[in-house]
């Protein structure tokens, strides 16, 4: 296990200064650039910052046994954005997607301190019920994995399941217009989901998964056992679902993130290195480390 | 993620050829300005003749920067490492063709021997070099602060264009007899004060590289690195100017 003082970050500076130079006017950035640890912490340097976030983490930590997969994760998340954790293998980012939906806790062994709130709600407090938590925040995982029944059933069984009063057709329409796989699929809604390219088959999970009407949708690499035209139409579908979701989306894939993403949060070890907008991050990262990764210098 | 030890390679491969095409330049301003100053018609028309290499570097180095884009999709210092890469491939490109030009005059200038020495232009032909190379160097470095020192220089050149620019004038008013002559003198005086505009634009790229600042269209006063006291002018190796 790393000690701390490997995962801190010193402030990007630029190369040394000459002797020749007027040091007189400072470093450059000392003005400009925001200082990185209060902008994670705070979450106000990013976004904009009357808008009210979707999810406050703060000082998040997560074990496996002796494990401390998550050490001191403080950020937020804004309504309406797309969010990309990215990092290398064992950052933790995967694991933190996980806490915004209360899965890790069906993982035997693990421990869980600080506060998520999801629209200011404590998504841990002991009144909270789990289900309702991962009714609101959906997740899709890396693998398509719809059930073994049609395409309408997979759409529709959430729904039901939860008491839904509604109009189902309706329901299922809508849902798979929004994955944008309807016009694909609508003259065989009733034949058999596996029969579906896994392009369709992840669309159509992403439509099961915006059918029990969550606010928030989380993703775990959802396209990286695509190929590259169904991972293009998965990228257009998360870039329309913005304007009624908030996303969460951890991708191995840089330019994934850079291309479907506002904000990324760059993680490390177990922390938060850098979060900033998607631009700024992959052109002017202010911390060495998170330039050394975005330019695969390591990781 | 970047296939880090072949975008490496390639970059190596790009400064190589940057490199290059900064040298070329620079030997061809030496040659035009010694023609001009030697009335050596020969040596102007090698100079002439020498642009085509250049033009063929230059195309050479935006298909290489055009590869390395396509292929390698490059993000933080490395794409700016790719935008510097283009942009100062055509400000050489550009101090090439102004090199082609001043030593069009040479031919020109032969006939009047002693006329450019006597004016400010070999001061400013010192100068204009000097940014050129301290531009070179601070691409080969990737040293800010001697770019900013190139940005500032930029300064001097054009007061000593201004200068240039109102004696040339003031003598085809006294109606000075060859007229044509000081016409040509003026050609070079812009062309000297263009090469510093480009050694200039130069070194703010080099910045945006190291940075991610970007100093164009600002004063000086507006950037906080920008130095306040130029040293004296280096003496370059080969001088213009006859001044002890």
């Amino acid at each position: 296990m790393p000690t701390n003082e490997s995962t801190e970050d010193a402030p990007r500076t630029p190369p040394p200064a000459s002797a020749e130079e007027p040091s007189a006017n400072g470093r450059p950035d000392a003005s400009e650039r925001p200082d990185t640890e209060s902008s994670a912490a705070g979450g106000e340097a990013p976004t904009e910052p009357a808008m009210k976030p979707k999810l406050n983490i703060n000082d998040l930590h997560f074990w496996y046994g002796d494990n401390h997969a998550l050490q001191g994760i403080t950020m937020d998340i804004q309504p309406h954005k797309v969010t990309a954790l990215i990092g290398p293998s064992g950052c933790g980012k995967s694991t933190l997607l996980r806490c915004l939906n209360r899965m890790n806790e069906l993982i035997q062994g693990t421990t869980l301190e600080g506060t998520i709130l999801v629209d200011g709600q404590d998504i841990y407090a002991e009144n909270t019920d789990p289900v309702m938590v991962r009714r609101r925040v959906g997740m899709v995982f890396q693998k398509p994995n719809p059930f073994p029944k049609t395409i309408y059933k997979n759409v529709a069984w959430g729904a039901e399941i939860n008491g839904y009063t509604g109009d189902i057709d309706a329901l299922v329409e809508r849902s798979l217009r929004q994955a944008a796989l309807w016009d694909e699929v609508k003259d065989r809604l009733h034949t058999n989901a596996l029969d579906l390219s896994g392009g369709q088959q992840q669309r159509l999970c992403i439509a099961r998964t915006l059918a029990v009407q969550p606010d928030v949708v989380l993703m775990d690499e959802p396209a990286s056992a695509l190929d590259p035209i169904a991972t293009s139409k998965v990228e257009e579908t998360i870039t329309e679902l913005k304007k009624d979701y908030t996303i969460v989306i951890v991708t191995h894939n840089m330019q994934q993130a850079s291309r479907i993403s506002d904000e990324t949060a760059f993680l490390y070890m177990g922390r938060l290195i850098e979060m900033n907008p998607t631009d700024q991050l992959f052109t002017r990262p202010e911390k060495d480390r998170t330039e050394a990764y975005v330019t695969g210098r390591f990781g | 993620m970047p296939n880090r030890s072949s975008l490496d390679q390639e970059l190596v491969s790009l400064r190589g050829l940057i490199a290059d095409m900064a040298n070329r330049v620079d030997e061809q301003f030496a040659d035009a300005m010694n023609a001009l100053l030697q009335g050596d018609v020969e040596l102007a028309e090698q100079v002439v003749a020498g642009d085509d290499a250049i033009d063929a570097l230059e195309l050479r180095i935006d298909e290489q920067c055009e590869r390395i884009l396509a292929l390698h999709s490059p993000v933080a210092v490395d794409l700016r490492m790719l935008i510097m890469a283009v942009k100062i491939n055509t400000d050489f490109e550009r101090i090439g063709d102004h090199c082609r030009n001043l030593s069009r005059n040479a031919r020109h200038l032969a006939d009047a021997p002693g006329l450019l020495a006597d004016t400010r232009l070999p001061k400013m032909a010192d100068m204009s070099r000097t940014m050129l190379r301290e531009a070179e160097m601070a691409f080969l470095e990737n040293d800010r602060l001697k770019a900013r020192k190139v940005i500032a220089r930029d300064l001097q050149v054009n007061r000593l264009h201004e200068e240039t620019f109102a004696t040339l004038v003031e003598m085809c008013e006294n109606g000075h007899e060859r007229s044509e002559i000081i016409a040509h003198l003026l050609t070079v005086s812009k062309a000297l004060e263009r090469i510093s505009d480009h050694a200039k634009n130069i070194a703010q790229s080099i910045v945006f590289m190291v940075e991610g600042r970007d100093l164009r269209h600002r004063g000086l006063d507006e950037d906080a690195d920008a130095p306040e006291n130029l040293p004296p002018l280096d003496a370059s190796s080969e001088s213009f100017s006859q001044e002890p």
